[in-house]
């Protein structure tokens, strides 16, 4: 039951937040809205305990190529879209109360689970060790082809994108 | 762990490898000189390198083996080495028409290239993949390389549509695929196609998941190869696309795609699924129909021969149709085959001959332009004239035959409303087909029809020619070849 | 031999793309004759004793199929062989000064026509047969459309999709009939002799049988070619747009082709489906008479008239060919071969008074006998070809067709009867109209010469055949004659023979 309900809430947490990017006019909203999402599916990931998989996208996803976004967004000229940012009294206190709370939900987690670490529980992380040897092992054994095409898959695409960034018109037509 | 790959699957996987690194040659090349563009034809010459390479590599296998690489993720066959040499020349003309073509030619021709031999290694990936996994990574490679390519060269605001377009609806059609996938992969319990092809029976009967997970994977596939309702973006995208890349799309893709849909279908994951076979006869109908009275009213050339395109992938899946039916069909894959081979050399030719006629950057080709044309070009005329009977399926082209084999497929497992449809258009296709003959031949130019020097396209054009001159002829031992490598 | 003939015409299509402009019409000439000098050797050597096929010539060409490249030549098929031959040079001759643009494609599509009509009736696959009948679609297009009148592009594009139509539902039976033949004879084939012992299933008085409609399929594409009443709308049009050589060659070999098909095909594969439908066939070849006859009776355009007269005179091939009797066959392929000489050469007198005034409409002449007495004489000849007058090679044909018919039936015979005096009416009411009477615009306007040389040997030679076949027709009947009583008496199981050696 409360599988299901948290399931739930983050599928929509996740396609919010996709929506989001696609709606929203300010491309930091947008960026930040993508960071979300992308947590969302780590949640996911993490509800099927496919831990490695969950950190990697963490670490990959929302931390680096969020991050990058933002700071290509940054290099723009933001003064017009920085006036869409949300001005007021209720505003401030809704964003202070939001990162408190967010703030207090880190720590507290942070510090029930050192307070967890001695407790005996290796075979839990064993457990999750063993998970990642045999997924790397079937990366590269059963599944090394792909593995490999994806790699020719990332070259391709950055290249792709610096040519099309490069082109006459760019991505803008005249 | 048990050693699952070896040196065995270096050599079988080698043709990609060599494309992988003959493609970032032009680019080296390139950086090493400062950012200095190649001349066209020296980029032109290294990739041919590569595609010789690689072409070669694939005659190393002997006609008749089946050799699986990479823990059989791969499986190369008698099909897939057909499919693989045919992708592999149509990268080749394609590059020549680049090379000549006013609009990739730019400075950007190296990364072009590298697109391309991209797209082509996704292609080649996909044809000889028999994991849904692999599959899929082939299909993103050749998808995206084709994306760029599309948005690459021109200024003008149609192209960056047709790309978006193309990005957007194809990104769509790979996420349904995927999701598809996964549902397949729940259901069955692996990606391996002839694991889940041997349980299919007790799949199909039972599991709703597993059906509907192969209903979404063919929606995503028959995307590819805009088949109705998904053709919509074929004629928007085939337009805006500078006209070397339309001709990839219009040929390279199809192959691909319907290579590995044999692969799929002989597998036999839709075998007994009666749903299927209704749905696939339905579209085809709808496909050849809409096809054909779209381009009836079209006056720009390329998206005349984009809706034809639309009605040739009908045809083809024709003889999908029937290895539904029957997944052992050794005629309906031998017939698919050969009018794939049919089909994408008279595209090739056509679009070449567009191509020769771009003269300026962001010119559009109408069919009025070809005004007269028999006069000042009788070659050009007579040889685009024949390719243009040759998709009417006029016999003694090549395209007769290829109708002539499906549709004996069709009629053999007894789809009468289908055949009689396939026939029903290629009548109708007589009216757009000969529109540019009489244009040719009948009427008169309104100015002097001038061609850029493309010596490299017009080779390519006039082998094309000769082939669809021969293989009419010779269709018999062509099928022969076929059939014997199955 | 047969190869020979029927490649020759290709190879000289592919020699004078390469020529100067001034050889093209020189070498197509002594071409042509040569031609027919070569399709003379199967008058010689044919044995008129025996119905099986001769100067056979047998390859397998795709053999996944068992199609294969096997043509032969019996009573049937050997006079519309060396009436297409014929017909070539006189065409060549007849167009030397009309035709003044892009003569080399113009003599290229002649010749490849040649052997796209050439193959058709001489094929004895029914693969082979089909890739012959399309291809003769593209040069005619061409002729047409290229060197024609006004509207030649609508008649161009009308006469390939028509007739496209039709032949694509013949690919579907013929290819249904190769299945069965797989099913039956145990290899799939398109042997047009295995074909004939197939066992085509058929149910009496049902629609949906297999072999009704598989003969429908061909008796469409057939029926378009012809052309049967109601899908002859495509001929008028061609012929009025088509210029003079495409004209005499279309009414001249093309619309046998159909009616050669029917004799071929249709008929002897599916002879049940062909008695169920004889009365159907039969009554469509009488309004074709009839409605030809009576709407060429008000055309004011002399060629349309003479097309419409095309239909009046195919439909007397097809009522002989249904009356399913020695006399009607007969009478129904000789009336193939006079029909091609006397409208021919309707087409090309019409062809040389147009050059001359470029003036098809007979309100603008009357009183051209006065001015051209040779021209004339040979129209009025002609005239009495088409209306069956005795002596001339019309009056034989429709003889034996309408023996033929009243043997069969009696109805239909009265209806072709009536047939006969309505075209003999038209015919000499526009020779009147154009040739007696006061003079018309066109005489007093243009300076006409009568017929010079060429003009006036063509036209001898055309003379000559009419009288030869009227008077002394045994000549080309002795060819037909065991090859038709074969047809008609096997007709339930039909099946022919190939002669062994040359």
């Amino acid at each position: 039951m409360t599988e299901a309900i948290s399931f739930y809430l983050i599928q929509f947490i996740i396609l919010a937040s996709a929506l989001a990017v696609v709606l929203v006019p300010n491309p930091i909203y947008s960026a930040i809205s993508l960071a979300v999402s992308m947590t969302g599916i780590a949640a996911l990931f993490f509800s099927l305990e496919a831990y490695f998989i969950a950190g990697v996208q963490l670490v990959v996803y929302a931390g680096a190529v969020m991050v990058l976004f933002v700071m290509v967004v940054m290099l723009f000229d933001l003064k017009k879209e920085k006036r869409a940012f949300s001005r007021g009294t209720l505003s401030r206190v809704l964003k202070t109360t939001l990162s408190v709370l967010i703030f207090s939900m880190i720590a507290g987690a942070l510090s029930m689970s050192f307070s967890e670490l001695g407790s005996g529980d290796s075979i839990a992380k064993e457990d999750i060790t063993r998970s990642i040897k045999e997924l790397s092992a079937l990366l590269y054994t059963k599944y090394v082809f792909a593995f490999e095409a994806l790699a020719i898959l990332l070259v391709m695409v950055i290249v792709g994108a610096i040519a099309l960034a490069k082109a006459k018109g760019g991505t803008h037509a005249k | 762990m048990e050693t699952i790959v070896g040196v065995k699957d270096l050599v079988l996987g080698a043709p990609l490898l060599v494309l992988f690194f003959i493609s970032i040659l032009p680019l080296t090349i390139k950086v090493l000189n400062n950012n200095k563009e190649q001349r066209p034809y020296a980029v032109l010459l290294q990739a041919w390198m590569g595609l010789i390479i690689a072409g070669s590599l694939y005659f190393l296998q002997s006609p008749d083996a089946v050799l699986g690489a990479f823990d059989t993720a791969l499986i190369f066959d008698g099909v897939n080495r057909w499919m693989s040499v045919f992708l592999i020349l149509i990268s080749g003309f394609c590059l020549f028409m680049s090379a000549d073509n006013i609009q990739t030619r730019g400075s950007q021709f190296s990364e072009h290239t590298f697109l391309v031999l991209s797209s082509l290694i996704g292609m080649l990936i996909m044809s000889a993949s028999s994991d849904l996994i692999v599959t899929f990574i082939g299909l993103e490679l050749m998808s995206i390389s084709l994306y760029v390519l599309v948005a690459l060269s021109k200024e003008q605001v149609i192209a960056k549509e047709a790309a978006f377009k193309y990005f957007i609806l194809g990104s769509l059609a790979s996420a349904i695929m995927l999701y598809g996938i996964a549902l397949m992969y729940g259901s069955s319990g692996t990606t391996y196609l002839p694991d889940i092809g041997r349980i299919v029976s007790e799949l199909l009967v039972e599991d709703v998941i597993y059906q509907i997970g192969s209903l979404l994977l063919l929606v995503g596939l028959l995307f590819k190869v805009s088949i109705f309702p998904f053709h919509a973006w074929t004629p928007d995208v085939y337009q805006g696309a500078p006209t070397p890349i339309t001709a990839f799309m219009s040929t390279g893709v199809k192959v691909a795609t319907f290579s590995f849909l044999i692969r799929l279908f002989s597998q036999g994951i839709y075998e007994g699924n009666d749903f299927i076979i209704q749905l696939l006869q339905v579209l085809i109908v709808l496909t050849i129909l809409v096809g054909n009275i779209g381009a009836i009213i079209q006056s720009n050339l390329k998206r005349m021969l984009s809706y034809s395109s639309i009605a040739h992938s009908g045809y083809v899946l024709i003889g999908i149709l029937v290895l539904a039916v029957n997944p052992r069909d050794g005629l309906a894959v031998a017939a698919v085959m050969f009018y794939l081979f049919a089909y994408a050399i008279v595209n090739i030719g056509s679009f070449g001959i567009v191509s020769l006629k771009e003269k300026d950057e962001n010119k559009t080709v109408f069919v009025n332009d070809l005004n007269g044309m028999a006069k000042t070009k009788p070659i050009t005329a007579l040889i685009f004239t024949v390719f243009m009977l040759s998709l009417t399926g006029i016999p003694p082209l090549i395209g007769f035959f290829g109708k002539l084999y499906l549709f004996s497929s069709a009629l053999q497992y007894e789809f009468y409303w289908v055949a009689m449809w396939g026939v029903i258009g290629s009548v109708i296709s007589v009216y757009y087909y000969l529109r540019p003959v009489v244009n040719m031949y009948m009427r008169e130019a309104d100015k002097d029809i001038e061609f850029a020097r493309q010596d490299l396209n017009t080779i390519g054009i006039g082998i094309c020619f000769l082939l669809v001159l021969l293989f009419g002829i010779l269709s018999s031992n062509v099928l022969n070849s076929i059939q014997v490598s199955l | 031999m047969i190869s020979l003939v029927l490649f020759f015409p290709l190879a000289i299509a592919l020699i004078l793309a390469f020529l100067p402009k001034y050889w093209v019409r020189p070498v197509a000439l002594f071409a042509s004759i040569l031609e027919f000098l070569f399709s003379l050797h199967f008058v010689y050597h044919f044995d008129k004793s025996t119905s099986a096929l001769q100067f056979v010539e047998q390859v397998a060409w795709i053999p996944q199929f068992g199609i294969s490249y096997f043509v032969g030549i019996d009573g049937i098929s050997i006079w519309l062989v060396i009436l297409s031959t014929f017909i070539l040079p006189i065409i060549i001759l007849a167009s030397w000064t009309s035709i003044d643009d892009k003569i080399k494609t113009f003599h290229i599509s002649l010749f490849v026509l040649l052997t796209a009509m050439l193959g058709s009736f001489v094929a004895m696959d029914a693969v082979l047969f089909y890739t012959f009948w399309e291809l003769s679609l593209i040069p005619m297009y061409l002729i047409v459309g290229v060197w024609g009148g006004p509207r030649r592009i609508y008649a161009s594009i009308k006469f390939f999709i028509y007739t496209m139509f039709g032949s694509v539902f013949m690919l579907l039976a013929l290819i249904s009939l190769m299945f069965m033949a797989e099913q039956q004879l145990g290899q799939m084939t398109s042997n047009l002799l295995s074909l004939y012992q197939l066992n085509i299933p058929y149910i009496e008085g049902a629609w949906g049988n297999p072999q009704a409609l598989m003969f429908l399929a061909f008796a469409l594409a057939f029926a378009i070619k012809v052309p049967m009443f109601p899908v002859h709308t495509w001929l008028p049009d061609a012929h009025t747009e088509a210029p003079t050589p495409g004209s005499v060659i279309l009414a001249g070999v093309m619309l046998k082709m159909g009616t050669y098909g029917f004799l071929r095909f249709a008929i002897p594969l599916f002879p049940e489906a062909v008695n169920e439908f004889t009365w159907f066939f039969m009554f469509l070849g009488v309004v074709g008479i009839i409605y030809g006859a009576l709407v060429a009776m008000v055309q004011p355009d002399i060629k349309k008239l003479v097309a419409y007269s095309s239909v009046s005179h195919m439909g007397y091939v097809v009522i002989g060919m249904f009356a399913l009797n020695a006399y009607g066959v007969t009478g129904s392929i000789y009336q193939m071969l006079n029909h091609g000489i006397s409208t021919g050469a309707l087409f090309i007198l019409v062809g040389m008074i147009y050059d001359r005034t470029h003036t098809r409409k007979i309100a603008d002449y009357g009183g051209l006998a006065k001015a051209m007495p040779i021209f004339t004489i040979a129209f009025i000849i002609i005239t009495m070809s088409s209306i069956a007058v005795p002596g001339t090679n019309g009056f034989i044909g429709e003889f034996l067709i309408l023996m033929g018919t009243f043997l069969s039936d009696k109805a239909m015979g009265v209806a072709a009867v009536v047939g006969v005096v309505l075209g003999a009416a038209y015919m000499l009411w526009m020779v009147k109209k154009v040739f007696f009477g006061e003079a018309g615009k066109v005489v007093k306007e243009t300076k006409l010469e009568d017929l010079n040389t060429r003009e006036l040997g063509i036209v001898t030679i055309l003379i000559i055949m009419v009288f030869w076949m009227g008077i002394y027709p045994k000549f080309f009947l002795d060819y037909t004659q065991v090859s038709v009583d074969h047809l008609v008496e096997n007709i339930s199981s039909y099946s022919l023979e190939v002669k062994v050696g040359e």
